[in-house]
């Protein structure tokens, strides 16, 4: 069982907006020494606190730690030229030294695809695009492709095999670089490539079920969002499980990772009164720009948004032994390799979260290992 | 005694072709090693990177993230992407680069666009080099929106942007600096000036800075531009020796282990205005002397190979012309540390 820590940058900020940063960096560096396994950071747009580009935010973690894996949770496909994040992360897991994990996802906020003038219609093919693109940008030198959403290189022409994509041809005798002036051939590499071979594990983020089916057979790694609660949680699991046998890959081949509202304390009392207020603002949040009714599927009243509703069968809130116990039932249920902590943070303190940190690799973590 | 800000921190990432061999961790892991070094002397030097795209080298494609990599273990460097191909990009995304990078390090971010020169760093983005020099300057206008104005849109002949809302806000106002870099000819300077952006030339002699000068500074009145934003830096073209002949030395080191790559593969200062034609790798390393096509054997020839007192004569001749940022002199480090910056960075003495 790996475990992580999620920071959504989309709960508003601290007392300080930069000393909300400093802090984020802190916690992920004692987080590093203490033995999480992953740390995760959002995208969002437009929101105080936010981070518009963990491409930023991402190799600044990466400065402050040593062995912690780290990445975006969901980079959306808004770039206009998508080559232009195979060329981030491939030189971010190089600046990790191969610490990489690529989340992306297709996307749910209209006017973050207005605002780069993206069509919101098209999020979900325009992703599952960009991400092959990404992908096998990372593994192949020399290449063209042309798709719907995705051109490269610029001079490309459309493959002669029918398919989006063909390696550059091999013809002799072969011209460096230096030596073809300012002629450019149609076929390219992204340079530089990725310190992991074959690449960097993808992660497709979400709740969407055409998501879930499309990284099944990609056989890309999932993580299920926190909006869920855990009774649709164990379907949406069960689909992406079965997608990933029809399509003849092993649930070992993956992550199945989970991102849960967690929060320990040695007084389940103060855990929950830690935690409540945060975490029922941040759901308040997510029911009015919509994602938790498109996560669940339905409609939410105002009395389905207090703290004791949503945690019924959402959060993972108490003691050690409550929160293994949660956890593990969850494991058994799911297949759940990799636990998500989302971070209710900057609505907790930095010290509190300092201690959620400390308790839950000093309490938590080795049991889940047991 | 004047004040300079001047460049002394790098982040680069490459497969260093040059004996020792490096693999593209070790350069990022050696060149962050030296800013973090840089950045203990508690000044606010300027620490920068180069940006290249789809070249063979795997140099550095991403200037800002890898500056990034300091922003949290550094207190007093000052990032600035130098330069980054601003016509080969979206603005928008750079805005929010620099944004996100300014709020994280404390208000320590700066913008520094180029026009891009390299015609694979357009065609590997999708982008076209024909019409660079519109977009280098309306991407500019889009990124000063983007950073002072709590919501803008933006309506230009190459990008539209309607009612956009960047977050998190840069902590530096009215925004953190965008400087226009690597000017070589008057032109730039004017299309600074006209638009109110600070502007640094690069392999400009001390004649033609002045006569920039002059341009960028009737040109913003011209145009009746805030001042506030206005300055001028330069790239010096300064080696420093004990002696001429060490100084002269250390160009020719330069270009054999650098620069030489710079011309032939990448293009810099051969494309432009030579056609494409050159030396090769293929036909063998630089030798020290050797002439190189037109406009790169101007470059060489602008260098001046100066002691640490004549440096300081010629640089302070510069500050006394306005030039308030400067590129480092290369070449005896020692030296340079010594006995020329102090001159112009007080604290040095006392660091």
């Amino acid at each position: 069982m790996r475990v992580g820590i999620y920071y959504g940058m989309d709960l508003g900020t601290g007392s300080s907006g930069n000393d909300m940063y400093q802090e984020i960096a802190e916690q992920v560096r004692i987080a590093d020494e203490r033995g999480v396994d992953s740390a995760w950071i959002g995208e969002s747009h437009s929101m105080d606190g936010g981070c518009p580009s963990p491409q930023i935010m991402v190799p600044a973690l990466g400065g402050v730690t040593e062995a912690i894996r780290l990445g975006p949770i969901k980079i959306l496909p808004l770039d206009s030229q998508p080559m232009r994040i195979s060329e981030d992360f491939a030189q971010i897991d190089i600046q990790l030294n191969g610490r990489l994990n690529f989340g992306s996802w297709e996307g749910g906020r209209p006017d973050d695809f207005r605002a780069y003038n993206q069509d919101f219609e098209q999020r979900q093919e325009r992703f599952e695009e960009v991400l092959d693109f990404i992908l096998l940008s990372w593994t192949n030198d020399a290449f063209a492709y042309v798709g719907d959403h995705v051109k490269f290189p610029g001079n490309a022409q459309a493959p002669a095999n029918g398919k989006k994509w063909e390696r550059a041809p091999f013809t002799a005798p072969f011209v460096p670089q230096w030596d073809v002036g300012e002629y450019v051939p149609p076929h390219l590499a992204v340079t530089p490539k990725p310190v992991q071979t074959p690449r960097p594990p993808a992660y497709v983020y979400g709740w969407n079920e055409d998501s879930i089916d499309f990284a099944a057979r990609a056989g890309h790694s999932f993580i299920f969002s926190p909006l869920e609660s855990g009774t649709r949680l164990r379907k949406k699991v069960g689909r992406y499980v079965r997608g990933l046998g029809s399509a003849g890959r092993s649930v070992g081949e993956v992550d199945v990772a989970i991102i849960r509202d967690v929060w320990v304390n040695e007084d389940s009392g103060v855990a929950r009164s830690q935690a409540a207020s945060v975490l029922e603002q941040a759901f308040r949040q997510a029911a009015a720009d919509g994602s938790l009714a498109a996560a669940e599927g339905r409609s939410f009243s105002d009395g389905d948004l207090n703290f004791d509703a949503l945690a019924q069968d959402r959060f993972m809130i108490g003691t050690p032994a409550e929160v293994v116990d949660s956890i593990k039932t969850l494991q058994a249920d799911t297949g759940l390799n990799h636990i998500i902590c989302r971070m209710p943070f900057p609505g907790v303190s930095h010290n509190q979260a300092m201690d959620f940190i400390n308790a839950f690799e000093r309490y938590v973590h080795p049991m889940l290992l047991a | 005694m004047s004040r300079v800000d001047f460049y002394q921190g790098s982040v680069k990432i490459r497969k260093d072709r040059f004996p020792p061999i490096l693999s593209p961790v070790l350069t990022f892991k050696n060149s962050t090693r030296g800013s973090g070094q840089v950045d203990a002397m508690g000044i606010p030097f300027l620490a920068g990177t180069a940006e290249q795209h789809g070249n063979y080298d795997g140099w550095t494609p991403f200037s800002l993230g890898a500056l990034a990599g300091l922003a949290f273990s550094t207190k007093n460097l000052r990032f600035q992407s130098t330069a980054l191909p601003l016509p080969a990009h979206d603005p928008l995304r750079v805005a929010a680069d620099i944004a996100t990078l300014d709020a994280i390090s404390g208000g320590r971010a700066e913008g520094g666009f180029g026009y891009g020169y390299c015609p694979r760093h357009f065609i590997v983005t999708g982008t076209e080099r024909k019409g660079r020099t519109g977009r280098l300057m309306e991407g500019m206008e889009v990124i000063r929106q983007a950073l002072s104005q709590d919501e803008f849109s933006f309506h230009g002949k190459h990008y539209n942007y309607e009612n956009v809302r960047l977050r998190p806000r840069p902590i530096q106002k009215p925004y953190p600096p965008i400087w226009l870099l690597g000017g070589t000819s008057p032109l730039g300077a004017k299309r600074a000036g006209a638009a109110g952006f600070p502007f640094l030339s690069y392999g400009m002699t001390y004649d033609e800075i002045k006569n920039a000068k002059q341009i960028y500074y009737e040109a913003a009145e011209e145009a009746g531009v805030d001042k506030s934003q206005l300055g001028l830096g330069a790239e010096l073209g300064v080696w420093v020796g004990r002696t001429k002949e060490e100084a002269r030395g250390y160009l020719d080191a330069f270009i054999n282990s650098h620069e030489w790559e710079t011309f032939v593969s990448y293009g810099w200062l051969l494309d432009d205005r030579a056609g494409g034609t050159g030396p090769s790798f293929s036909d063998g390393n630089y030798v020290p002397g050797q002439p190189l096509p037109g406009p790169a054997q101007q470059w060489v020839d602008d260098q001046l190979f100066l002691t640490p007192g004549e440096a300081v004569e010629y640089m302070q001749s510069l500050v006394d012309l306005g030039i308030t940022r400067m590129f480092s002199p290369a070449g005896n480090r020692g030296l340079i540390m010594r006995d020329v910056l102090p001159h112009f960075v007080p604290e040095l003495k006392t660091a």
